[in-house]
C-alpha cells in the first residue's frame, strides 16, 4: 500500500520523504543507541550502588554477626530505608541463614521470601544483589538487597520521550532543508520531466534541454538532447518513411481501387459475357429446335451429345433416348456402320463432308443430304462433329423433274436453233428463186418485156425483196432474243464500210432530191467488230432517215470521242412524237403515223440495231421533234476485240 | 474453148436460175444436186471455176470443200462459196474449208455474173454479145 502511494508521488515528495526518512531514521538510530547506553549505564551504576550500599550495611553488620546481635543488625539493617529504591534487605549468617532482614513495606511481610541462592542481578522486575560480608578475610555472612528498577524503567520511558521530542524538534530543519536541497535533484528532472512531456505531446524532438552542467544531471540532458536528437532523426526518417509508405499506400489504394474497378468491369464484363453467352446458347437451341432439319452432334467415341427437335419427330426417338447412345445402339447395323464411316470420314479428314443417302421409309424411298462438319475446341482440336441431315425428297423429285424440264427445253432449244437455220434457208430459197427470176426476166435475158409488164414484174420483185427483208429481220430479232446471235470481232477499215453503205443509199437519195452529206473525221481508221454487223446497222439507220426525209438532207456526222467513235444521224424528216420515243426500239412497233404504206419496213430495223450495238459494246440514242427531224447519235468502242 | 463451171446445189429452181444466167453469158455448165456427185464430176473433169451451196443435204459445203481441194487436179480451181445472208460465220468457215470467195444468196441477175468473174482470171471471163 505504501510502496504502491509511494510510487505515484511527485519526485519532488519522493526526495523530501526520501530526506526526512534517512534523517529521521539516523536520529532515531542515534539517540536509540545513546539511550540504551544510557540504560546500560545506568543499570551499571545502580548495581554499582547497591552493591555498595550492601558492602556498607554489611560492614556495619560484620560485629552484630560476629557477636550474634541480632537486634542490632536489624536496627542496621533498618537504616536501610534511606535508601529509596532498596525494597527488602537480609543479611545472612555464615551458613547462610538468614540473620536479620528488613522489608520495606508491610505486604512483603507475608508474601516475600528471600532467594535461597546467591546470584546477583536483574530477574526483569528487580535487582538482586548479595555481598559477602568479610571479617579478617574470612566470610562472616552475606548481605543481599533487592532493588526496585522502577527507576530504570522511568529512565527508559524518560529516554523514549527525550527521542520523541527530539525527532520532532530536529524534523522541521529537516523538512526546510530537505525541500530545498531537493530542488537540486528534482528541479532539472521536473525540468526534464516537462520538456519530455512537451516533446511528447507536441512530438517536437527538435526542442533540446539547456545546459551547461558538467554533473550526472548535465550528463543526463546531453544523453537526453542525444536521444531527443536521435528520436528526431528517427522521426524523421519514420516520418520519411512514413510519407512514403503513404504514399505507397495512396498509390496502392489508387492501383487497388484501380483493379477493383477493372475487376468489376472484367466481372461485369463476364458476367454480360456469360449472360450474352448463356442467350446465345438458348438461342442456338431454339434456332437449331425450330429447324426444319435435323441437327444432331457426336463426341469422338459416336455418341449422341445434342439432337434437336426435328431429329426427334422424323427419328421417332425421344432426346433423352437418344443421348449418350452409339448408333449402334440406336439404328439398324447398316444404317449405323454408314452413320460411324461418315463421321470417321470428317474427323480424319477434318473437314466438312456432303453426303446423300437414300432410306426406306413408309411412304416410300427418301432422300436424305447430310452436311457432317468437324467441331474443334479453340485449340483447334476436334471433340466432336455435328450434322445437319435435310430430307431433300422433294428437291430431288422437283430436280428430277427440273433435269427433264431442263433436257426438255435444251432440246427444244436445238430444235429452235434447227428450226430457225431451216427456216432461213427455206424461206429464202424459194423467194432466192422468186427475185431472181423476176430480175432475170426484167433484165430482158428471156425475151422483150412491154411496159406493163415490167412495171408488174418490178412489183414483184420488190414485194419479194421487202418479203426477204422482213424474214430475215424476223430471223435475226429471233436469234438475237434467243441469244442465238455470234458477231465476229476483226479489224476492218471504218471509211471503207461507211462509204460501202453511202454507196447503197446514194441512189434512194437522189431518186428523192435528198441531200446526202457525210463529214467523216480523218482520225478514224480501222476499227475491231463485227463488219457485217455495223454496215447492217448504219444501212438501216441511214435508209430510215432517207426513208422518212421528203425534202432537206441528211447529214452523217463521224467523229472519235474516248476511244469510241460516235456517228450522228441527222435528217430534216418527219420526226417522231416525245411519247413514242421510248417504243422506238422496241420490236414490230414502228411507229403509226399513217405514212406506213409510205414507209415500208419491216418495223424491225430499229430494234436489231439496238439490240445489235449493244452486243458490239456500243449504244443508240435518238432525239427528235416532229416536223423537224431526228437525230440518231450510235456510238461504237474502236476497239472490240474482247467482244 | 468456154470457160466450164461446176454448179453444185440441190434447189432445182436455183440451178436453174444460175445455169441460166450462166449459159446466156456463153459458159458452158455442169450440174451436180449433191456433193458426191459434184466430187466425182470435178474429178472426171476438172472445171475451171465451181459455184458450191453451202447448204446442202447429206455432205454439207464446208465438207465438199475439203474434198475437192484433196484433189490435185483441182488444187487451182476456184471455188466460190454461195452463202445464205445472215448465217454468221458461213463465209469464214467456207474461206477455212478452201472457198476463194463468196456469193451471197438472193442471186442478184445484175450483178451476179460480174461477182463470179471477179474470181475468174482474164482469159477465162467470156466475151459477152
Amino acid at each position: 500500500m505504501l510502496i504502491k502511494k509511494y510510487r505515484n508521488m511527485s519526485i519532488k515528495n519522493k526526495l523530501v520523504m526520501i530526506i526526512i526518512s534517512g534523517s529521521a531514521f539516523a536520529i532515531i538510530l542515534g539517540l536509540t543507541i545513546y539511550s540504551i547506553y544510557d540504560v546500560i549505564n545506568y543499570k551499571k551504576e545502580m548495581l554499582n550502588n547497591a552493591s555498595l550500599n550492601a558492602t556498607l550495611v554489611g560492614k556495619y553488620c560484620t560485629a552484630a554477626l560476629i557477636f550474634g546481635y541480632k537486634d542490632e543488625a536489624a536496627q542496621i539493617i533498618k537504616e536501610i530505608s534511606e535508601i529509596p529504591d532498596v525494597l527488602n534487605a537480609c543479611v545472612y549468617d555464615k551458613d547462610d541463614k538468614i540473620f536479620a532482614y528488613y522489608n520495606r513495606n508491610k505486604a512483603d511481610e507475608t508474601t516475600f521470601s528471600f532467594p535461597a541462592g546467591k546470584n546477583t542481578g536483574y530477574d526483569g522486575k528487580y535487582l538482586h544483589v548479595f555481598k559477602e560480608i568479610l571479617h579478617q578475610n574470612e566470610k562472616a555472612g552475606v548481605m543481599y538487597l533487592r532493588v526496585s528498577t522502577a527507576s530504570l524503567s522511568e529512565k527508559i520511558i524518560g529516554n523514549i520521550i527525550i527521542i520523541f521530542i527530539l525527532l520532532i524538534a530536529l524534523s522541521w530543519p529537516v523538512i526546510f532543508v530537505a525541500s530545498k536541497l531537493q530542488r537540486l535533484i528534482s528541479e532539472p528532472i521536473l525540468e526534464l520531466a516537462e520538456i519530455t512531456t512537451r516533446v511528447s505531446q507536441n512530438q517536437d524532438f527538435s526542442i533540446r534541454v539547456a545546459t551547461d552542467r558538467k554533473d550526472s544531471i548535465g550528463v543526463l540532458y546531453n544523453r537526453f538532447n542525444e536521444m531527443f536528437e536521435q528520436i528526431d532523426k528517427q522521426q524523421k526518417e519514420v516520418d520519411r518513411a512514413n510519407s512514403d509508405l503513404r504514399s505507397l499506400n495512396e498509390k496502392l489504394e489508387e492501383r487497388v481501387s484501380q483493379r477493383t474497378s477493372e475487376l468489376e468491369k472484367t466481372n461485369e464484363e463476364l458476367m454480360r459475357a456469360e449472360k450474352a453467352h448463356k442467350e446465345s446458347e438458348q438461342r442456338l437451341k431454339d434456332i437449331l429446335n425450330h429447324a426444319p432439319i435435323l441437327v444432331y452432334i457426336n463426341d469422338l467415341d459416336g455418341r449422341y451429345i445434342f439432337v434437336n427437335n426435328e431429329f426427334e419427330r422424323l427419328m421417332e426417338l425421344k432426346y433423352e433416348d437418344v443421348i449418350n447412345k452409339t448408333d449402334k445402339e440406336l439404328f439398324p447395323p447398316k444404317r449405323a456402320e454408314r452413320n460411324i464411316a461418315q463421321n470417321k470420314k470428317v474427323i480424319i479428314s477434318g473437314q466438312a463432308q456432303i453426303f446423300e443417302n437414300a432410306s426406306e421409309k413408309k411412304d416410300g424411298i427418301h432422300y436424305f443430304y447430310d452436311i457432317l462438319f468437324p467441331i474443334a475446341d479453340s485449340s483447334g482440336k476436334i471433340y466432336a462433329t455435328s450434322g445437319w441431315t435435310i430430307d431433300i425428297t422433294d428437291r430431288k423429285k422437283a430436280e428430277d423433274a427440273l433435269k427433264v424440264a431442263k433436257e426438255q427445253a435444251e432440246s427444244a432449244d436445238r430444235l429452235k436453233s434447227a428450226f430457225l437455220a431451216t427456216m432461213s434457208h427455206e424461206l429464202r430459197t424459194p423467194l432466192n428463186s422468186i427475185i431472181g427470176f423476176t430480175g432475170i426476166l426484167l433484165k430482158g435475158l428471156a425475151g422483150h418485156l412491154n411496159a406493163e409488164q415490167i412495171k408488174q414484174l418490178t412489183m414483184a420483185k420488190g414485194s419479194g425483196q421487202h418479203l426477204l427483208a422482213l424474214i430475215n429481220d424476223v430471223l435475226d430479232i429471233s436469234k438475237i432474243e434467243a441469244g442465238e446471235l455470234v458477231v465476229s470481232s476483226k479489224p476492218f477499215e471504218f471509211a471503207k464500210s461507211i462509204n460501202k453503205v453511202i454507196s447503197i443509199v446514194q441512189p434512194m437519195a437522189d431518186k428523192k432530191g435528198i441531200d446526202l452529206r457525210l463529214y467523216l473525221s480523218p482520225l478514224i481508221s480501222t476499227i475491231t467488230s463485227d463488219q457485217r454487223r455495223i454496215e447492217q446497222i448504219y444501212l438501216n439507220l441511214i435508209n430510215n432517215a432517207i426513208k422518212f426525209t421528203e425534202k432537206g438532207c441528211v447529214e452523217i456526222n463521224c467523229h472519235i470521242q474516248d476511244d469510241k467513235i460516235v456517228t450522228r444521224i441527222k435528217d430534216t424528216g418527219i420526226g417522231i412524237a416525245e411519247e413514242d420515243l421510248d417504243k422506238l426500239f422496241k420490236p414490230f412497233s414502228q411507229v403509226d403515223t399513217g405514212l406506213t404504206r409510205n414507209h415500208e419496213g419491216t418495223g424491225l430495223g430499229l430494234s436489231i440495231s439496238k439490240r445489235l450495238l449493244e452486243i458490239l459494246g456500243g449504244s443508240i440514242a435518238v432525239e427528235s421533234k416532229i416536223g423537224e427531224g431526228s437525230i440518231f447519235t450510235v456510238t461504237l468502242p474502236i476497239n472490240g476485240e474482247n467482244l | 474453148m468456154s470457160t466450164k463451171v461446176l454448179i453444185i446445189e440441190d434447189n432445182e429452181q436455183n440451178m436453174y436460175m444460175v445455169t441460166y444466167l450462166l449459159e446466156s453469158n456463153n459458159y458452158e455448165v455442169v450440174q451436180a444436186f449433191n456433193g458426191v456427185t459434184g466430187i466425182k464430176k470435178a474429178n472426171e473433169a476438172p472445171p475451171d471455176i465451181i459455184l458450191l451451196d453451202i447448204q446442202l443435204p447429206e455432205m454439207n459445203g464446208y465438207e465438199i470443200a475439203r474434198e475437192l481441194k484433196k484433189k490435185i487436179k483441182l488444187k487451182n480451181t476456184p471455188i466460190i462459196a454461195v452463202t445464205s445472208y445472215a448465217m454468221v460465220g458461213d463465209k469464214e468457215k467456207a474461206l477455212e474449208a478452201g472457198a476463194v470467195g463468196y456469193i451471197e444468196k438472193p442471186i442478184d441477175p445484175d450483178t451476179f455474173i460480174a461477182q463470179m468473174e471477179a474470181y475468174l482470171p482474164e482469159k477465162m471471163i467470156t466475151k459477152k454479145e
